[in-house]
């Protein structure tokens, strides 16, 4: 394998030079410039479907420029990027406003509202009850992708698409690991932690929740730590408490070493 | 399968296609099993049992206007083409067909000519019947890849290869290296028949460079557009045209795995494509070693689940694999990464059914039809409010006036043309007066429009443009998978404002609203679906602004089209008083005494327009 190949793209002006197939939004990073998102996670492959992160491409003649989702798009050998031109930021602006006839509560869309000037009631609103859901599907991913569970995916297709559990029975995948909760930028997935059972009701869930040996109180699911258990060697009794007691303690020599 | 085989098959063939007894072949494609031919099959097969006569199942002869139609052949004499039928009608000719006579009564035409190799089987012309090249219809059509539908037998093999099939597979097979293949194809300009245009050779030669353990070939035959039906017809009139295609394809990128993605909705299409390539299986001509040669290759049929979307090429390709079809952004193009991260090369059954014809007819041959940058034929589906609905073959930079008029006789009772609407939804509405503009890729491309896979529906002065966008932007709104933001939202979003236009409710600043969301939609979509959506919404702005502008402004729909936009109004001139609106209005909607002017009472009419079909005089109007 050779060296890797590098290609000089132009940001706003700004000269660099990255790894060919880099993709703009990290470019644009390395140099600072800051380029809204919401379907992009730095732990996830990005799939460019919020299209949000729009950016003016023009290619090295000169001759050709279009619009093209930065978190996806491959640096090449001289294109020059502008992100923040009076198109990008129409497009922008007309992306926040359609997002926000479906989710007008969500705070992130509000804020890029105030800065792109988009109006909240331009166009008809969408009614999705209590559900900030502007599906980025960075739940399902990461559920997918990362945890591995596939307790969640997308139904139906166009404005009727929604993330439902596998056929919208309450299956027995989702773990309660919460990760979906964590990564979703509108808080659009609702869950009760209670002393017995974590819950969403959306999907189904209801799970029982382990307690603490040390402190008493819940902590996580009990499914959690059994799929964490069979991943992790660490001595059972470890298992049985919360973070904090167990960082507590965790002192080498006692019967709560790590170590087996 | 060999040389001495495939010669044997075509005497086979050309026995079975002109038999020593006399012949009939219904035309069974899904247009004309839906006009009704199933029952003339089957009267036929029972008044046929004892008979000597051949009774044979066709596919689409192109004119479903005029289904169900059958073809009769006398030994010694031009098959007949009979339209129109009725099992009471066939019961009436069947006497004579039984005698060797064949009779003008529903005749349409006699297959005779080049087109049929008529001429070499020193066939006479059948007595009182019109010619093929006097039928308006047929005579500017040219048809290359359409060339045996409605002729042939499309489950016997043989009558294929009577007609020239797969003697070009032998040729290659046996003569010519997978490079000289692409060279040719890329010499012949043969473009993409789906929807896209790219330069098929190019398309394969790419895919040949890309290093590679496996490649694969695959047909779309996911055609969704509302009304075009190319492809169906196609595949269910000579499915083995579109398969020595792909094998030829095969061999040229070196692939030994081909899928066909046909769509669910289209039974008899898959029930043809199965029994063809089991037949191709059987004569060694899919499998291993075909010709002898060292190539092996085979095609598995994917039925596509009705997602308009899957038609695009990374999301059959996701279909394919088992995954949801929807897009993924192609800065690596399919052809370099596509099926199971493969190589992979997707024509569309019409581009497939070009390729052997490119080798059959030469290159020198192929290019004289079309145009400089479209070469060839490319095979419409004509329909709406013209004569003959159908489906026709053109030489590429045949004017659209020439194919509406001339082929497809025009817009019936003296109504004036409006409109063309070409490539599908997402393509755009060409008005009349650039009808004389040539249709090829570019030309199309050039005026807002796109070729896409060959629709052309034909709207009349009757037509609303604001509902015709409406319409095209419903089916799109329902057929977005839903992955980004402008598709999925936007297109709901324009169809919103379209729907409060067609029902008078439009805002002041729903035109700059609608065109500022086109702007973002066309521009930031992910895939073509999205991008090309607003077409309809942008041609229709483009040459009917006015139409617009009444709808928003004046709450007037003059076509008469958008109900809550126009009433029905009684002219005092007019009127006779005949009682005959009156008498049908379903609401007791219309008063009057006989001979005196009669009124319609808005409270209670309802618009369902009646008052207006019935009456005789023109009294009834739409203000």
């Amino acid at each position: 394998m050779g060296k890797e190949e590098l290609v000089k793209v132009t940001i706003d002006d700004q000269a660099i030079k990255v790894p060919k197939g880099t993709t703009l939004l990290k470019a644009a990073k390395k140099l600072g410039i800051d380029i809204p998102t919401l379907c992009f996670h730095e732990s996830l492959p990005p799939q460019g479907s919020c299209r949000l992160c729009v950016v003016e491409i023009t290619d090295k003649t000169g001759k050709w420029t279009w619009i093209d989702a930065s978190c996806v798009y491959p640096a090449s050998e001289g294109l020059s990027v502008k992100t923040n031109s009076p198109s990008v930021v129409k497009h922008r602006k007309t992306i926040i406003e359609l997002l926000l006839s479906k989710a007008p509560n969500a705070e992130i869309l509000l804020n890029l509202a105030e800065k792109y000037g988009a109006s909240k009631t331009r166009y008809t609103a969408i009614d999705q009850g209590e559900s900030n859901c502007i599906l980025c599907a960075l739940c399902v991913r990461t559920c997918n992708e990362i945890i591995g569970s596939h307790a969640i995916g997308t139904a139906e297709r166009g404005v009727h698409k929604k993330v439902i559990s596998p056929f919208n029975i309450a299956g027995d995948n989702c773990i309660g690991c919460t990760a979906c909760i964590h990564v979703c930028p509108t808080g659009a997935i609702k869950s009760k932690i209670g002393k017995e059972s974590f819950e969403i009701e959306d999907w189904g869930v209801n799970l029982k929740m382990a307690t603490c040996s040390s402190c008493k109180k819940p902590f996580a699911t009990a499914v959690h730590l059994e799929k964490l258990k069979s991943q992790v060697n660490l001595k059972n009794q470890l298992w049985e408490m919360c973070p904090e007691c167990r960082r507590s303690a965790n002192k080498v020599g006692t019967s709560y070493s790590p170590i087996i | 399968m060999n040389k001495e085989i495939l010669d044997g098959l075509k005497q086979e063939g050309l026995k079975a296609i002109y038999p020593k007894g006399t012949k009939i072949s219904v035309q069974m494609g899904t247009c004309g099993r839906a006009s009704g031919a199933d029952e003339i099959y089957r009267m036929l097969e029972k008044e046929l049992k004892d008979s000597s006569i051949i009774l044979k199942k066709t596919g689409c002869l192109g004119l479903c206007e005029r289904e169900p139609m059958l073809n009769v052949f006398i030994p010694g004499q031009n098959p007949v083409v009979y339209v129109d039928l009725k099992p009471k009608i066939v019961a009436e000719l069947l006497p004579f067909w039984k005698k060797g006579e064949t009779p003008e009564k529903n005749s349409l035409m006699q297959l005779n000519g080049k087109e049929f190799q008529t001429n070499k089987k020193g066939l006479k012309n059948a007595p009182g019947i019109k010619k093929y090249n006097e039928i308006p219809f047929y005579k500017n059509q040219q048809k290359i890849v359409l060339g045996n539908c409605g002729f042939i037998d499309p489950d016997n093999i043989a009558e294929y290869v009577a007609r020239g099939g797969f003697s070009v597979l032998y040729d290659i097979l046996t003569n010519k290296k997978p490079e000289d293949v692409i060279d040719t194809v890329d010499s012949s300009g043969l473009r993409g028949r789906g929807g896209g245009g790219f330069p098929a050779g190019k398309k394969w030669r790419t895919c040949r460079n890309v290093p590679a353990k496996t490649r694969y070939v695959i047909c779309n035959a996911d055609e969704g557009d509302p009304g075009a039906y190319m492809d169906r017809t196609i595949i269910e009139g000579d499915p083995f045209r579109v398969l020595e295609g792909m094998i030829i394809g095969a061999y040229a990128v070196g692939s030994s795995n081909g899928y066909i993605y046909v769509r669910a909705e289209y039974p008899q299409a898959v029930e043809t494509l199965k029994r063809s390539i089991n037949i191709l299986r059987e004569n060694s001509l899919l499998g291993k070693h075909i010709f002898g040669s060292d190539f092996s290759f085979d095609i598995q049929i994917n039925k596509g689940g009705g997602a308009f979307v899957c038609g695009e090429s990374t999301a059959l390709m996701a279909s394919i694999e088992g995954k949801v079809g929807e897009p993924r952004t192609k800065h690596i193009h399919t052809v370099v990464s596509g099926l199971h991260d493969c190589p992979t090369v997707l024509n569309n059954v019409e581009t497939w059914g070009n390729v052997p014809a490119i080798f059959s007819m030469g290159v020198n041959n192929y290019t004289k039809m079309g145009t400089k940058g479209s070469k060839g034929t490319k095979v419409f589906s004509v329909v709406g409010n013209v004569m003959n609905n159908g489906l026709v073959e053109v030489p590429m930079g045949m004017s659209l006036n020439e194919i509406v008029n001339d082929v497809a006789g025009g817009v019936p009772e003296g109504k004036k043309l409006k409109a063309v609407q070409t490539g599908g939804p997402s393509g755009g509405c060409i008005p009349v007066a650039l009808m004389d503009t040539p249709v090829d890729f570019d030309e199309l491309t050039k005026l807002g429009s796109m070729m896409g896979s060959g629709g052309l529906i034909v709207m009349d002065e009757n037509s609303c443009m604001v509902e015709v966008a409406r319409y095209f932007l419903s089916f799109l709104v329902e057929e977005s998978c839903g992955k980004c933001t402008p598709c999925r939202e936007g297109n709901y979003q324009l169809l919103k404002i379209l729907e409060r236009l067609t029902k008078g409710e439009a805002r002041s600043d729903d035109m700059e609203t609608l065109e500022e969301l086109c702007h973002t939609i066309q521009n930031a979509s992910l895939c073509a679906l999205g991008k090309s959506a607003p077409s309809p919404v942008l041609s229709t702005i483009k040459y009917f602004r006015k139409e617009y502008e009444e709808h928003i402004h004046d709450k007037k729909c003059n076509a008469g089209v958008c109900k809550a936009l126009f009433e029905y109004e009684i002219s005092t001139e007019n009127c006779t008083g005949c009682k005959l609106c009156l008498k049908n209005c379903p609401y007791e909607a219309i008063t009057g005494k006989k001979d005196e002017v009669h009124i319609i009472h808005k409270d209670k009419c309802t618009k369902c327009g009646i008052c207006f079909d019935v009456c005789t005089f023109d009294a009834v109007m739409k203000v």
